[in-house]
């Protein structure tokens, strides 16, 4: 709760409002318009807040994240396009009740839903983030590489339908995590002879690339350059009704945060499984859902916005992110010389702090642009591509330029841009890939710390994985393989069914 | 008798990733092995800086056996999963990807505004865009306003 007091300490700070501000409407935008996504955004500004004070990069990138996450519904409700993938499930109510005229109606609930969501998780983040950080503050080295570990099994098995697919794109990330120099000898790996990869794959051109410069190319080989957008009539949308869904929504939020909790998992998950909930739980809905019921936009919003507050808890206790735009949130903290894991409360309470402020202002930011702005965003929104994929092109350009001011970076950019582009063609999910370059000289270091202590005990199994923590995180890695294996799940389903059979 | 069509596993895709897979862990086994007991600043397993990426090919090549039973799993169910979806642009991304290659060339010889303009203006012709005056100053407006933005008012260095 602490926490929270301290955080409104920066209500009363007007830069860092104006900054929070700033990054919400562009958040606004660039969620709402169909081939930006916030993962893009994110890691486009990373580049640009290179030289920042911290506190401004946090501002800025929370009101992009908030509102940016919430702006997806904008283009669901209103082109049956969704501007991010977690308000997939929105386009399932809020087109059908765009195309009966009710489009004004369907982005009240969303706007209003999305504030409860984002509140909930941040409140979420919070109360729980330093009892998890005390649980933490025991880990080893072995624990932290398992922990990655988990995450990155987690990621594989949640983002793509074939967990084989999920793990490759891991194993090359974490291939691609490798070069450059050793962080415990100082030797150069897999350079090949070539003296600007010394120092490392940078984040910022491989994440501009996977998502900004992927993203353009997807489009135009997907061939689907324009969109038709529904127009919005003005109609009275009354408080209490609005308010009726209340209850449910804040389970839904809790749903949210948990799965945002899970590395990976994410607002698509989440919106799914909470709309799967909400057809269970809702006995009378509006209309039917998949038809445009309010509930199905409560749920959808609820649990994908809830899941910004639940995806930041692994990240700041941690350091490891709960989805792509935490993985960049998590390389703008070590550019600003930040470091994330269980000592981040006490060695930078007022970073913490000022994610809280950022997040809630953006709350605030998000509650005012979607009931005052959004409305009149439908014109702009259906921005043709053949427009705006240059546009991206040139920013991702200027994105990975501007990281460190050397061409190299551009050229790598474009390489992870056709890496992710045909990676997306056949079936793999860059987001494992993601997660594993920015863990991977985390889970490097570890694991070799890890090897190096149990080296030296009598009995080095137990040195490795014999304390509590570490059977525990074992016993979730290990489960969290097994359980994807195709011949497991296959066996699995087929005792269920002849259980039900029976 | 309802046959099904038999696929050759080299045209499953899950075959064909597997090969690529296999081949990248065999390669970076075979480097991580060389570069541990030749080089003169290795030493121990335990600290050796190829320890990880030995772990990584030896998973790699695990992958390839999962990507192999499924390549054979999509060979078995033969030729009924063939992808839908409307026409594809092949064309076009490689157009972009030369267009981003030209403009990477480009950026060092003749400076950031003049290969930015002739790069916007090209991928708005190629995209679709036929109206000149719209070219003209979309491509003025998107490279001037980036320039303002960026390099002056948030002080970023432009290529």
């Amino acid at each position: 709760m602490s926490s929270i007091v301290a955080s409104l300490s920066y209500f009363l700070d007007i830069r860092f409002i104006l900054l929070c501000g700033a990054g919400s409407i562009a958040g606004l935008f660039v969620g709402a318009i169909p081939g930006l996504s916030v993962t893009m955004a994110t890691a486009l500004l990373v580049s640009i807040t290179y030289t920042w004070p911290t506190n401004d990069a946090l501002a800025t990138v929370m009101g992009i994240y908030v509102v940016g996450v919430f702006s997806g519904a904008l283009s669901a409700i209103l082109l049956n396009i969704p501007g991010a993938p977690s308000s997939v499930v929105t386009t399932l109510d809020g087109y059908p009740m765009a195309k009966r005229g009710e489009a004004y109606k369907a982005l009240k609930y969303a706007t209003v839903y999305s504030f409860v969501g984002s509140l909930f998780g941040l409140i979420a983040l919070a109360l729980l983030a330093k009892p998890i950080t005390s649980i933490a503050l025991k880990f080893q080295p072995m624990d932290y590489f398992l922990l990655a570990l988990f995450g990155l099994a987690t990621v594989g098995s949640l983002t793509t339908q074939s967990f084989s697919k999920g793990l490759v794109s891991a194993v090359f990330g974490l291939f691609f995590a490798m070069i450059g120099m050793d962080s415990v000898l100082g030797t150069p790996r897999l350079t090949f002879g070539i003296n600007k990869l010394n120092s490392g794959i940078n984040t910022v051109p491989a994440l501009v690339g996977l998502f900004g410069f992927a993203e353009v190319l997807s489009v135009i080989f997907g061939g689907n350059m324009d969109a038709e957008v529904n127009g919005i009539v003005k109609q009275v949308v009354k408080i209490k009704d609005i308010l009726k869904h209340f209850w449910h929504s804040l389970y839904y939020s809790l749903l949210g945060t948990l799965v945002g909790a899970l590395p990976g998992a994410g607002g698509p998950v989440a919106a799914f499984l909470a709309y799967t909930q909400a057809k269970s739980i809702t006995k009378n809905p509006s209309r039917p859902f998949g038809e445009g019921a309010e509930e199905g936009i409560v749920a959808s919003e609820s649990a994908n916005n809830a899941c910004i507050g639940g995806a930041l808890i692994p990240m700041l206790t941690l350091a490891v992110p709960g989805d792509s735009v935490t993985a960049i949130i998590l390389s703008v903290f070590y550019i600003h010389g930040l470091q994330p894991g269980p000592m981040f409360l006490a060695r930078s309470a007022e970073s913490f702090h000022a994610i809280l402020a950022g997040g809630f202002i953006g709350c605030i930011f998000l509650l005012i642009l979607g009931l005052l702005v959004a409305p009149r965003l439908s014109h702009i929104i259906a921005v043709p591509k053949r427009i705006l994929l240059p546009i991206v092109t040139l920013l991702c350009v200027i994105g990975a330029y501007a990281c460190n001011n050397r061409m190299f970076d551009v050229g790598l950019m474009f390489f992870f841009g056709v890496l992710g582009f045909l990676m997306r063609t056949r079936g793999y999910s860059v987001a494992p890939m993601t997660l594993a370059i920015v863990l991977g000289g985390m889970m490097d270091s570890n694991f070799r710390r890890a090897v190096s202590l149990a080296s030296s005990a009598d009995n080095k199994l137990a040195a490795l994985f014999g304390r509590p923590i570490t059977m525990v995180l074992l016993v979730l890695t290990v489960f969290s393989i097994v359980t994807n294996i195709p011949a497991v799940k296959r066996a699995w389903n087929d005792r269920k069914a002849r259980r039900k059979a029976k | 008798m309802d046959k099904k069509e038999k696929r050759s596993p080299l045209r499953s895709p899950s075959f064909q990733d597997s090969i690529f897979v296999g081949l990248c862990s065999a390669g970076l086994l075979a480097y991580s092995l060389y570069h541990h007991y030749f080089d003169r600043n290795t030493s121990e397993w335990k600290t050796s800086p190829y320890l990880f990426p030995t772990l990584i090919a030896v998973f790699g090549l695990l992958l390839t056996v999962s990507l192999i039973a499924d390549g054979l799993r999509e060979c078995r169910a033969g030729g009924e999963e063939k992808k839908a979806g409307g026409r594809k642009n092949f064309v076009g991304v490689l157009v972009l990807i030369a267009a981003a290659l030209a403009y990477y060339f480009l950026l060092p010889l003749i400076h950031f505004i003049p290969a930015t303009l002739l790069f916007l203006a090209f991928l708005f012709i190629y995209l679709g865009e036929r109206t000149w005056w719209k070219i003209v100053l979309l491509t003025v407006i998107a490279t001037g306003l980036i320039y303002v933005l960026f390099g002056i008012a948030l002080h970023v260095r432009l290529p």
